[in-house]
C-alpha cells in the first residue's frame, strides 16, 4: 500500500509512513492552524492500513508476530492537537485489536529536561490504555 | 491630538521598567502569531534560559496568542467592527520568571463562562489541575472555535502559577479581558 508523507510546515509536523519498511514516525511541532484539517488525513490513512496489516499477518503461524513501531517525536503541540494526537493512538488501538498477530508499539521520544512531554505521553498512555515506550532523545 | 514623540517616550520608558522584552499591538492572525513565536524563542536562546523554562514559556505563549486570535477573529466575523478589534501581547522578565500577559475585547455573555473555567482552574492545586486536563481531553470534542477549554489548563499547568485576570468594561457589549501569567522557573513536579 502506498506510504503517507507529509512535510513539515512551521506549525504542523512531519509525518512519513512507509508501510514497506515497517517505518513510521511523526516528528516536530504541531499546532495548525487548522487542526482537523490537518489529521483527518492521517487518520484515514491508518484506517486503510489497519485493513493492510490484517491481511499481511492474517496467515502467520501461531506465535509469529509482527513488531510495528510508531514513533512520536513532537518537539511541542498545543493543545487543539492534543485531541487529535489521542485520536491517533487510539486508532493504533484499533489497529492492534483488529490485528493479533501484530504487535504495535507506540515510541514516544521527549527530550530529557522535558518533563511536560514525558508527563502528556503518560497521560495519552492512561487514557488509551495503550502501552507507551519512553526514549530520550540524543542530545 | 498630543506630540506623538513624547507619547512614544514615554511608552518607551515605561515599558523598559516594566522589563519588558516584547510587545505587540495590533491585527491578529496566524502569520503574527507564527512571527512573534519566532521572536519568542529567539529572546529566550539569547537569555540562556533554562531548555525546561524556555519550552514552557513558549507553550504558554501559543495557548495565549491563539486565545487572543480564537477571540478577534470571532468579533470580527460577528460584525463588531465598530469596535477595535485589535489584541496585545507583552513578554516580560521579573528577576529570574518570564511572564506573559494579554489583553484582548471579548463579547460580554462571554465573561460568565471564561470566569467560571478560570476560577476553577485557580482553585485546582498541580495534581488536580493534571486530572482536570485529563478529564477535559478525554471528553474533549473540539467546538469550532477550537480547543474547549484546555487552553487555559495548560497555561496554568506550565506556568504553575494562577490565572491573574481581570475584566474591564468598554462599551454595551465588549469587555476588555487582561490575563497576565507568570511562568514559574521552580514547579514543583
Amino acid at each position: 500500500m502506498e506510504g503517507l508523507y507529509i512535510e513539515p510546515t512551521e506549525t504542523s509536523p512531519k509525518v512519513h509512513f512507509d508501510p514497506e519498511a515497517f517505518s513510521f514516525e511523526i516528528s516536530g511541532e504541531s499546532r495548525p492552524e487548522d487542526v482537523r484539517k490537518f489529521y483527518k488525513p492521517v487518520l484515514d490513512w491508518f484506517e486503510q492500513y489497519s485493513n493492510y496489516l490484517y491481511w499481511l499477518t492474517e496467515k502467520y503461524a501461531e506465535g509469529e508476530k509482527k513488531l510495528v513501531q510508531f514513533h512520536f517525536v513532537f518537539e511541542y503541540f498545543n493543545s487543539s492537537s492534543a485531541k487529535y494526537i489521542m485520536d491517533v493512538i487510539a486508532k493504533l488501538g484499533d489497529i492492534q485489536k483488529a490485528s493479533p498477530n501484530a504487535k504495535i508499539q507506540i515510541l514516544w521520544h521527549y527530550d530529557e529536561p522535558d518533563e511536560d512531554m514525558k508527563e502528556a505521553g503518560e497521560e495519552f498512555e492512561t487514557i488509551t490504555n495503550i502501552p507507551f515506550k519512553y526514549i530520550i532523545n540524543p542530545d | 491630538m498630543e506630540k506623538q514623540s513624547a507619547i512614544v517616550f514615554d511608552l518607551y520608558e515605561k515599558m523598559s521598567a516594566q522589563k519588558i522584552i516584547s510587545a505587540y499591538h495590533g491585527e491578529f492572525t496566524q502569520q503574527v502569531i507564527n512571527m512573534l513565536l519566532k521572536q519568542a524563542k529567539w529572546d529566550l536562546l539569547q537569555r540562556n534560559t533554562e531548555k525546561i523554562t524556555t519550552k514552557r514559556t513558549y507553550g504558554v505563549m501559543v495557548e495565549c496568542l491563539e486565545n487572543i486570535l480564537k477571540h478577534t477573529t470571532l468579533l470580527r466575523h460577528s460584525g463588531q467592527i465598530e469596535a477595535n478589534i485589535d489584541g496585545l501581547v507583552i513578554l516580560g522578565n521579573q528577576s529570574k520568571d518570564y511572564y506573559i500577559t494579554i489583553g484582548n475585547l471579548i463579547k460580554k455573555e462571554e465573561v460568565g463562562i471564561l470566569t467560571e473555567r478560570m476560577e476553577k482552574i485557580n482553585k485546582l492545586d498541580r495534581d488536580e489541575l493534571r486530572k482536570h486536563h485529563t478529564e477535559v481531553l478525554k471528553k474533549s470534542e473540539i467546538s469550532a472555535k477550537g480547543g474547549a477549554g484546555l487552553g487555559l489548563i495548560e497555561i496554568a499547568l506550565k506556568s504553575g502559577s494562577k490565572l491573574n485576570y481581570e475584566f474591564n468594561n468598554y462599551n454595551d457589549t465588549l469587555s476588555f479581558f487582561a490575563m497576565q501569567v507568570i511562568i514559574s522557573t521552580n514547579i514543583q513536579a
